[in-house]
């Protein structure tokens, strides 16, 4: 369970934006997929079917709730020295370049946003990300790639 | 740049990770009703072929890790040969202590050591105390069968397991060569599970929750 609990909490974080519903709808998430285990067909990725109940549970706390994205996202602090190294690409990125880009993607529609959430900021393949948002594959390709065409137009400008 | 790669780059800041497990398991904590196929998990599938567990029935979910202590419910138990306890090789408490890098935990009462693998085991009266770094074993199954109970429970502090009603079964890894081990049932019954500072320990014998956590209370590091 614990191998799954860090990616199921930031999934239902990334929907509900508040961190008491996204730790309820994790925390209902596990104990449905534990209790909806025979449904679990066998042989199927495990981690998307979980992801999908969680994010259900996410949605309908987000919805019961009334809020829409009251809470941003933000970037996490810069390194201090000591820490691990970044990433090329986090080394490479200017900081007034990821705080555009993350603002670019908050100000993208909702079903796009989501999309573009799930395959990057939580690395789900692009089936996980179908599964996981309850959309079909192409849609998870066609929303990504008019994603990726509203952020370019929007930091490239 | 790609801008793929620059979003999958983006150090996004997630608010700290809650600990779910105690509060699903105290939510699943009730007798199991019925178990069905549940991911296959590759260390299952090697503890199911090195054990035969029948693999169309054996229904097992990756419920929790605490420590080194990885918790599983099946369906179908391994039948693996009911031994006496196997306890390992009787040694002083000076040369058991020896061998763990922490201060081991001991019972006021007289006890008698030891030493199996990086595990240390002292036995006294009813009671076993199992205790060893979790990274030595990289894990250790209780299998847990249908009508057993799994609560969590705070022991010493920390988050702790209760494991009661059901035969368990005790599986694990040799660190060195990676060998899968079944140990026998040691003692059937009841057992609470719990990590502190990366050492495991396990208390069998006692007979209720509180009786356990009693005894886990006035453990002491010598």
């Amino acid at each position: 369970m614990r191998a799954h609990q860090g990616i199921a909490f930031r999934t239902a974080f990334l929907i509900a934006r508040d961190p008491s519903d996204a730790e309820e709808a994790a925390q209902d998430g596990f104990v449905k997929a534990y209790r909806a285990l025979r449904r679990f067909r066998r042989g199927a990725p495990f981690r998307p079917w979980l992801l999908q109940i969680v994010a259900n549970e996410a949605r309908n706390r987000r919805r019961s709730a009334g809020r829409r994205g009251n809470l941003a996202l933000r970037l996490a602090d810069e390194a201090r020295p000591g820490d691990a190294v970044p990433s090329p690409e986090a080394a490479l990125l200017s900081d007034e370049r990821r705080a555009e880009l993350l603002a670019a993607v908050e100000g993208l529609r909702e079903e796009e946003r989501l999309v573009v959430s799930c395959r990057f900021f939580l690395g789900l393949s692009e089936d996980e990300t179908a599964q996981t948002l309850g959309i079909k594959l192409g849609t998870v390709k066609s929303r990504t790639a008019r994603a990726l065409a509203h952020l370019r137009a929007e930091v490239e400008r | 740049m790609n801008l793929e790669h620059e979003l999958r780059g983006l150090p996004i800041a997630f608010p700290e990770e809650p600990d779910l497990a105690p509060r699903v398991l105290a939510r699943l904590g009730r007798p199991a009703r019925r178990w069905w196929l549940a991911p296959a998990l590759v260390a299952l599938a090697a503890a199911g072929a090195l054990l035969a567990i029948p693999q169309t029935r054996a229904a097992i979910f990756d419920l929790l890790r605490i420590g080194g202590v990885e918790v599983q419910r099946v369906e179908t138990q391994p039948r693996a040969p009911v031994r006496p306890p196997v306890l390992g090789r009787e040694v002083s408490f000076a040369a058991a202590q020896s061998r763990a890098d922490f201060a081991l935990l001991t019972p006021r009462a007289p006890f008698t050591a030891y030493v199996d693998g990086p595990m240390v085991n002292l036995r006294w009266k009813r009671y076993v105390l199992s205790q060893w770094r979790g990274e030595q074993l990289p894990f250790v199954q209780k299998q847990v069968g249908p009508g057993s109970q799994t609560v969590g429970v705070e022991v010493r502090g920390a988050t702790g397991l209760w494991i009661t009603g059901a035969r368990h079964e005790i599986v694990y890894r040799v660190p060195a060569t990676g060998e899968i081990v079944a140990k026998s049932r040691r003692l059937v019954g009841s057992v609470l599970i719990w990590e502190d500072g990366g050492v495991t320990y396990r208390l069998e014998g006692a007979r209720t929750v509180a009786d356990a956590r009693a005894v886990a209370r006035n453990l002491k590091a010598r």
